[in-house]
């Protein structure tokens, strides 16, 4: 088989980061392909997206795409006695809603945002500087020792030394962490909660009727001439140091000068503050569930359709879930996120899935059953959250977020800056068109 | 007028019953930081006193008899980071200091019942190796060198420094990257920041050398090898050095006992003052500056420095009180307390047990490196307040060093089992837990060693910050090092009391006895005292 | 006592207990949003607002302003522990400025403290700081509480406010002292301060009588309601740095950039070492390094404010404008500018378009803050050299 003439930027991963970063980069005339996966999984990412920051839009010129995107109208968590805790992307708003819901410690709501969304300056300033670019880089990073202490902290440890409110610890945890993987109790977890507070981490939600973000940045990547591939990763190797080879089997080998794994990986490319050019591809420890409920009538949400909810009754249960995820087990009592489709449909998300189940030391694959057995664990949760729902389900349909190879087809050693996964960021368009951009101009 | 006085002005309205003065440091705590301190001040000619509010100095690290004819001494029994500008400056061999065993071997075993022996000297891991018949010798051995590298480059960054400019020091890490060599920087940047995991991601596919490092990396930390920016626990116990060997563990002469020893007779001979049974209840501030110590007998010694040994939670919040610390220090004071911790125990065996890889030789140290899955269940269990095994364990002989017990054909063993859950007030029931899961981790070190225990022994934390009075928090699992190092630093300089001085346990990076905090303490003491007198 | 500055993002500003009497009066109708809450920046004409303030008096909703109350046993110790402000040496009624300082001695805010009773405080913030108060009182006896919102604080600013607070039945004697009195059943306290060389008073009540003490003043005497902008002129004129505008406060600053101390903004008489123990004092003791900037306010030979514009001391570019307003009074430009220290010697000018293309004149202004400044500097020198 022929090796066509390789391209500067392989992009994994069929989600508008991807498509954002490979459109961008072949626009500043990098030769790039995406590849799609050979059974054509779209995750559902497409009904909140995070918002299309500013400098992605110019770039690829999206005024003339007919999208309009409006933020979710809140971050909601809904607990099983009726309690619910409400969040808006203004500070102010939240102070006020959060004592109405009788939570003193929203009065610190503001300041807790102040003091994250500064974290947030230092980490965008380390991801810049490291993985890669500090051998060029004159800039000069060096954290004071507070920010350091910060930047290992566990997010737990400074949610509880921040609120007394455990819901409202929960309700952060929930949004914060749940898209990252991570429990709250391990070391550099603290670092997730600040990108959650930078402009451009608001979910946002694509106005009816009108093209999905993912569609629109699809047709960017087509217009840019992004070459696009199709078929499943047999094989990485590395023929040349500069060059690296994938190999599709029946659907071809290509060769690219850096492969990027932009998909929104829930394992361990997602722990902030490590270099991201240093994961090489998602360690798969924990993934993404995603469960489509269609429903037989719309339900009414309990905070409106516009909103984001989470369910989650404790920090503990949320800390359990992972350690459960990461010992290959389902969890017992999943927690995860839901959104209501124009369509009327709601789409769940499951953080805290197990890359691949351990039964006595075992791995092995998940299997139909595995899948039956989360989701109906997540069908009878939610229908204590949700009146109603469980008769209104005609059908579930649940996905794995699951775009990496195993560890086995990798190259060996993994010290690979030519195989990068996009850095942890609740801003993912944006930041995985940063990164990309840092890759196509190093390569 | 309202009730505003501070602890200054209640000291001073009742009349203490004596008043001392002509001292020139006071250093409160006779651990091996607080005779380090107390000795560098003897001998720059302050007068110095040392107070102990136990019965005798160094109390917390005596022998006990902990079974009949069966002796043992709580606290560290290696050595592998004993400062050396400390051991040098005073020459401590002079005072008794003397070493058993410079560099121990250490036999790893496995839950498979392998086992690897690792020369004690770093420089041979690779002849060791091929002496086990291991097939990856090539790139263990060289990315194990990569580690002593690294670990050597890093030492100079995470030392404790007085940064003398007076702002808050910094985390270097662009000076860190930019003194390396660059093919370096992406390994230095992974050893820094990644997971253990993540960092033997693709390196070496023999599991039982994996486990090896994960149980080093992870030993009597609190962060497991799945968590960001464990690795470096490894990096930074490999950048130690003790008698001139970088990386090496050593066995002195009676144990921490003989530590302690040493440093008090230093003590003693630079003219300090070391005074028992003298418990401090409060710290004198003036404004902010140091004004003496306060006994809980009434007496006063009035002195411009003070050097705090104990704990930070007595020397800040218990002897200085709220009000005249900084607002932002709080946050240097509170630190979450780590759910893990390792247990001590000692055992009193009958004979030794001997195998083939220790071939009888009981001067090593044997560690048991449970697998991947083993040790994240042993830290999710631990951190749910529950125990598992196996365990990792790090065993030594302390009879092995001592010909008494040698000849009575008695044994002491003394392990620390690593992880189980950080209790204040451990039950019972968990202590036996927790001691049944340590003798099943043992049995795949030692099988049949059960029926050789005469008797046994269980410290956990609780147990002796219940007997020496310090903060048992200071004896949980340690904390990751970046996170140590960078309390460590904030104890040391911002705490915005002019001469006050810290070196308790907050202070030590990593594990083990270093005296580094107490040396770093005593010069910046000397270093102030000096500018201040050019100043007058 | 000063505002905030304008909030950047203010989607939804909440009113304020006297919302709805400030809309009111309002003829321009331009509101704003600060901390959160809905602000009238001008009422009729900046000029009419100024004049009013220097020579009769003018009222002032006070709500945006952050305002804790403090309670507890150690309600004084704590404060003075927080704040430069002496609380547990102040008499009953008195009230005192201060600064809140980070750890390193730079500023984080402007605080006003009054004494109400030995275990009782009020507390008046440019920005709120909620968590900051909350460390602060960790290991003391108090309960600290956010009152922003849940009290009415009328501002009555000129030398006509004790006609003004006579028509709601309390007797102010002193002009430094606090009183308390009733109206109706309702607790009012009356507090008086002062910004710059004008006369102060606030009246602070529960929210639910804003709108009847506000009419019963009103009616009473009439006052010109005064918005921030007339307010932000005021401020300038006294010399009162603004956090967030003319420097950056300490609280989370991401950078030093723009951060100050004491000394840079004339305020060490805020922050003075001689006042015992404060959070920042043992960091100020020491100053590392010498003086970096110079925040001090220029008078301006312009017609209109110019926010932003470069000033040059003997051609060579030393600082910019920070914020600025036209005195009516002054018929110039009076601003603030981060200069060089090293400029305040030299012949001043600012960068802004004039008819004929030069760079304008400005000159240093004596401010009633800076005149405070040099006061507390000339005893501090005295004292050192008695003791010498």
């Amino acid at each position: 088989m022929s090796i066509s003439k390789p391209f500067d930027l392989l992009v994994l991963g069929e989600n508008p980061s991807g498509f954002a970063a490979a459109a961008c980069a072949a626009k500043s005339g990098a030769r790039v392909a995406v590849l799609r996966g050979a059974h054509g999984h779209m995750m559902a990412e497409d009904i909140f997206a995070s918002g299309i920051p500013n400098f992605v839009w110019r770039r690829l010129d999206l005024q003339g795409a007919g999208i309009t995107l409006q933020p979710a109208s809140a971050r909601i968590s809904l607990f099983e006695d009726g309690e619910i805790i409400k969040t808006f992307e203004d500070t102010i708003a939240t102070k006020a809603s959060l004592k109405k819901a009788n939570i003193t410690d929203g009065e610190l709501w503001q300041d807790f945002v102040s003091e994250l969304t500064e974290h947030a300056k230092h980490l965008a300033q380390i991801n810049m500087y490291l993985g890669g670019g500090h051998t060029k880089n004159s800039a000069v990073f060096s954290p004071s020792l507070s920010e350091l202490r910060f930047l290992v902290s566990t997010c737990a440890g400074f949610l509880n030394d921040y609120f007394e409110s455990d819901r409202l610890r929960t309700h952060v945890a929930s949004f914060a962490l749940a898209p990252f993987g991570l429990g709250g109790d391990e070391p550099g977890s603290a670092g997730a909660l600040s990108s959650v507070f930078t402009a451009d981490a608001w979910p946002m939600r694509v106005s009816k009727g009108g093209p999905s973000v993912a569609n629109v940045l699809e047709r960017a990547c087509v217009d840019a001439r992004v070459t696009f591939l199709k078929g499943d990763i047999k094989r990485i190797s590395a023929p040349t140091a500069k060059m690296r080879e994938v190999d599709l089997g029946v659907d071809g080998v290509w060769r690219a000068r850096v492969i990027y794994n932009a998909s929104r990986g829930a394992g361990g490319a997602s722990r902030a503050f490590i270099p991201p050019s240093l994961l090489p591809l998602d360690r798969r420890d924990v993934t993404e569930a995603q469960i489509r409920f269609t429903l037989s009538q719309p339900l009414e949400a309990p905070g409106g359709e516009d909103a984001v909810y989470f369910v989650a009754e404790s920090l503990d249960e949320i800390i359990t879930a992972r350690a459960d995820a990461l010992q290959g087990r389902i969890p017992v009592v999943p927690p995860f996120s839901f959104e209501i489709t124009p369509g009327g449909d709601i789409v769940v998300r499951a953080p805290y899935c197990p890359g691949s189940l351990r039964d006595d030391d075992v791995a092995r694959e998940w299997a139909q059953q595995d899948r039956q057995k989360l989701s109906s664990r997540i069908m009878k949760r939610l229908s204590r959250y949700l009146d109603g729902f469980t008769p209104a389900v005609k059908r579930a349909s649940i996905r794995l977020n699951k775009t990496t190879p195993d560890r086995d087809t990798r190259p060996l050693h993994s010290l690979d800056q030519r195989i990068v996964s996009a850095p942890a960021s609740a801003d993912r368009i944006g930041a995985a068109v940063r990164f990309a951009d840092r890759l196509v101009s190093r390569a | 007028m309202p009730e505003s006085k501070n602890a200054t002005s209640k000291t001073q309205s009742r009349a203490p019953s004596k008043i001392e003065a002509g001292i020139d440091a006071v250093v409160v705590g006779a651990t091996v930081e607080g005779l380090a301190a107390a000795s560098y001040l003897g001998k720059a000619g302050f007068k110095t006193v040392l107070l102990e509010a136990g019965a005798s100095a160094g109390a917390a690290g005596r022998e006990r008899e902990f079974a009949p004819g069966y002796h043992c001494a709580d606290g560290e029994h290696l050595l592998s980071a004993l400062d050396p500008e400390l051991v040098s400056d005073f020459d401590l061999y002079r005072f008794g200091l003397s070493f058993s065993n410079r560099c121990l071997d250490t036999v790893y075993y496995f839950d498979d019942g392998a086992a690897i022996r690792l020369d004690g000297e770093p420089q041979r891991w690779k002849q060791s190796l091929s002496r086990a018949g291991c097939d990856e010798i090539e790139p263990f051995g060289d990315f194990m060198e990569m580690v002593l590298e690294t670990a050597a480059l890093l030492r100079s960054h995470l030392k404790l420094t007085m940064g003398r400019d007076g702002r808050q020091s910094k985390f270097m890490v662009s000076s860190i990257f930019s003194n390396a060599p660059p093919e370096r920087v992406a390994l230095i940047e992974r050893f820094l920041f990644g997971s253990t995991d993540d960092v033997l991601d693709g390196v070496f596919k023999d599991p039982r050398l994996q486990n090896l490092i994960m149980a080093e990396s992870s030993l009597r930390m609190a962060a497991a090898p799945h968590d960001a920016f464990s690795f470096l626990a490894l990096v930074h116990a490999l950048s130690g050095e003790v008698a001139g060997l970088q990386g090496a563990r050593a066995y002195v002469k009676g144990g921490i006992v003989g530590v302690v020893d040493a440093l008090r007779r230093a003590a003693q001979a630079k003219k300090v003052d070391i005074r028992a049974a003298a418990s401090v209840k409060s710290v004198i501030v003036e404004w902010d500056r140091i004004a003496g110590v306060e006994l809980v007998d009434g007496t006063q010694i009035r002195t411009p420095i003070v050097v705090n040994a104990l704990d930070a939670r007595s020397a800040f919040v218990n002897q200085i009180g709220f009000e005249k610390i900084n607002l932002e220090f709080q946050h240097v004071l509170d630190a979450p307390t780590p759910k893990t911790a390792s247990a001590r125990i000692h055992f009193a065996l009958r004979g030794a047990p001997a195998d083939q890889s220790t071939k009888a030789n009981l001067s090593r140290r044997l560690v048991l490196a449970p697998s991947r899955t083993a040790l994240r269940h042993a830290y999710h269990s631990a951190r749910s307040g529950k125990v598992s095994a196996p365990l990792i364990i790090e065993a030594v002989f302390p009879s092995a060093f001592d010909e008494k017990a040698m000849a009575a054909k008695k044994q002491v063993l003394s392990i620390f089992a690593h992880p189980i859950p950080y209790d204040e007030n451990p039950s019972e029931n968990m202590r036996a837990e927790i001691m049944e899961a340590a003798i099943r981790s043992l049995e795949l070190i030692m099988p049949g060693v059960t029926d050789r225990i005469e008797a046994s022994e269980l410290r956990l934390p609780a147990d002796i910050a219940h007997e020496s009075g310090v903060d048992p928090v200071t004896l949980a699992a340690r904390p990751l090092i970046l996170e140590q190092w960078a309390r460590a630093q904030l104890l040391i300089e911002s705490s915005g009391i002019e001469g006050f001085y810290f070196c308790g346990p907050e202070a030590q990076i990593g594990v083990g006895v270093s005296g580094a905090a107490g040396r770093v303490a005593a010069k910046a003491a000397m270093d102030d005292s000096k500018s201040r007198a050019r100043f007058l | 006592m000063i505002f905030a500055a304008e909030d950047l993002k203010s989607d939804n500003p909440r009113p304020t207990p006297l919302f709805s009497a400030a809309a009111s009066v309002s003829k321009a109708n331009v509101w704003t949003s600060v901390n959160g809450w809905t602000t009238a920046r001008l009422y009729t004409s900046i000029e009419e607002e100024y004049e009013a303030a220097s020579h009769r008096v003018a009222v002032l909703d006070m709500g945006a302003i952050a305002r804790y109350s403090i309670r507890g046993k150690d309600a004084g110790t704590m404060l003075s522990r927080a704040t430069s402000v002496p609380a547990s040496s102040l008499e009953l009624g008195e009230s005192a400025r201060g600064l809140i300082l980070s750890d390193e001695g730079e500023v984080i805010d402007h605080v006003e403290t009054t004494n109400l009773s030995d275990d009782f405080f009020l507390m008046a913030m440019t920005h709120p700081h909620a968590r900051r108060l909350r460390l602060a009182a960790r290991g003391f006896d108090v309960e600290v509480k956010d009152i922003t919102g849940e009290v009415a604080i009328i501002g009555l600013i000129g030398p006509d406010w004790r006609k003004a607070v006579s028509a709601i039945g309390i007797d102010v004697k002193s002009d430094h002292l606090a009183a308390q009195g009733r109206m109706r059943g309702v607790e009012i306290v009356a507090r008086p301060f002062h910004l710059g060389r004008n006369d102060c008073i606030e009246l602070i009540f529960p929210m639910e009588e804003a709108l009847t003490i506000w009419e019963r003043i009103d009616r009473s005497s009439k006052p010109a309601p005064i918005g921030l902008d007339a307010f932000d002129l005021l401020r300038i004129e006294a010399g009162v740095p603004r956090p967030g505008t003319d420097f950056i406060s300490a609280e989370y600053a991401f950078s030093d950039a723009g951060v100050r101390r004491p000394a840079e903004l004339g305020l060490s008489h805020l922050a003075p070492l001689d006042r015992g123990w404060f959070n920042g004092r043992s960091a100020l003791k020491h100053p590392k390094g010498a003086r970096r900037r110079a925040v001090t306010v220029l008078a301006i030979d312009a017609d209109y404010a110019a926010p932003g514009a470069a000033v040059f001391a003997a051609g060579k570019p030393v600082g910019r404008i920070t914020s600025s307003a036209f005195s009516p009074h002054l018929k110039r430009v009076v601003a603030f500018a981060d200069l060089a220290p090293a400029a305040l010697r030299k012949t001043l000018e600012v960068s802004m378009v004039s008819v004929d293309g030069r760079r304008l004149a400005a000159s240093l202004f004596e401010t009633p803050e800076r005149l405070l400044a040099l006061t507390y500097r000339e005893n501090l020198d005295q004292a050192t050299e008695t003791r010498r």
